[in-house]
């Protein structure tokens, strides 16, 4: 008894590598809202990251709180891949 | 003036991002592509909302749990069977699936409505899904006796609707509260029909198949008030072969990365869609 549900709520999916990490990007989009959900290959909790709007400008945040860090840095390869 | 993750954010920027965490906290099965059942894990599933006039998509304990059943142990003795004090074996009892032929049903002899009946009268859903897998069982021959083996070998499907990225499975849903810990969760049956001739040649040790809505049917489970003849329809409807694909894979595509990868059996005979 399987069934593949999960992508029916993707809209995109696409591979970046960011020091030589993959990490699978998957675009989900929730409650109108676009978010990006990552999956490492070092074995690392996944990833949900979007963007906000910041007295600074628009920055790209981790979903919970707690991993700005990590949502910078894949967030801007992100970013990248897709203007690509 | 608020924070989010340390940046600066205005409050309705912060209100919108607490609402998307919420979500995503409640949204576990994106994590996972392809749900096992009999794993009991959280599937994504359609309700109408209290006024259905649309419908939220929400996460659901896959496997519905009956409002009698007590707690959290005799969830576990219903779904995986127990021995009981006497040493007796009561089997389990699966309710991943619900037979759309029977979801109506009252107990001969008591007049009590089954388990499934108030669920499909009041709390009808929907189940996304892009493609499910089912395994053909084909017996070969002994070569001595020329008899059919006892046991079967068992080949792999994917299985679709042609031209669809996803399709619809009617389903009813339960909430379910602990009665001993207070935890409530809304679990869910998948209705399941008689297979229809595409479905036979492949489903060939059980001959069933989910009830694959096509979108207006959809709807009309999910949203209408409907008579009991209607859900009875409805719950048993039979998509036409012509519009459903299969294939074989590989015998290993949970593990492969490729599960819609088409592989070939040299043994294996081709379905035929025009019956």
């Amino acid at each position: 008894m399987l069934y593949k549900m999960g992508n029916v709520f993707e809209n995109s999916k696409f591979e970046i590598e960011v020091n030589g990490l993959k990490v699978v990007v998957i675009e989900h989009t929730l409650r109108d809202q676009q978010i990006f959900r990552l999956v490492f290959d070092d074995n690392r909790a996944p990833l949900v990251i979007t963007s906000a709007k910041t007295w600074a400008g628009e920055v790209w945040t981790s979903i919970p709180q707690g991993r700005q860090k990590e949502a910078e840095l894949f967030g801007k390869e992100i970013s990248k891949h897709l203007k690509t | 003036m608020c924070y989010y993750n340390g940046q600066r954010v205005s409050r309705d920027e912060f209100i919108r991002l607490m609402d998307l965490e919420k979500a995503v906290m409640n949204y576990d099965f994106l994590d996972q592509e392809i749900h096992e059942g009999f794993n009991y894990g959280n599937i994504a599933v359609l309700r109408p909302t209290e006024d259905k006039c649309n419908f939220d998509i929400v996460q659901m304990e896959w496997g519905f749990i009956p409002s009698y059943t007590k707690n959290r142990e005799d969830v576990k003795k219903m779904r995986f069977g127990y021995k009981d004090g006497n040493g007796k074996w009561h089997q389990a009892y699966t309710t991943l699936n619900a037979k759309g032929e029977e979801l109506l049903m009252k107990d001969e002899n008591t007049g009590r409505e089954k388990m499934f009946r108030k669920a499909a009268l009041e709390r009808r859903c929907l189940i996304l899904s892009s493609e499910f897998y089912e395994w053909r069982h084909l017996y070969r021959l002994n070569k001595r006796t020329n008899q059919p083996l006892k046991t079967a070998d068992k080949y792999p499907y994917h299985i679709g609707l042609k031209n669809k990225d996803y399709f619809f499975i009617a389903a009813i849903w339960q909430n379910w509260i602990d009665k001993d810990t207070g935890e409530t969760v809304d679990t869910v049956a998948l209705v399941t029909t008689e297979a229809n001739p595409l479905m036979r040649q492949i489903h060939n040790s059980k001959n069933r198949m989910p009830t694959m809505l096509p979108d207006e049917l959809a709807w009309e489970w999910m949203m209408q008030d409907l008579s009991e003849e209607r859900i009875m329809e409805l719950a048993t409807y039979q998509i036409n072969t012509s519009e459903m694909e299969a294939y074989t894979i590989e015998k290993d595509f949970r593990t492969t990365g490729t599960p819609t990868k088409a592989f070939v059996y040299a043994d294996v005979p081709e379905l035929t869609y025009e019956i």
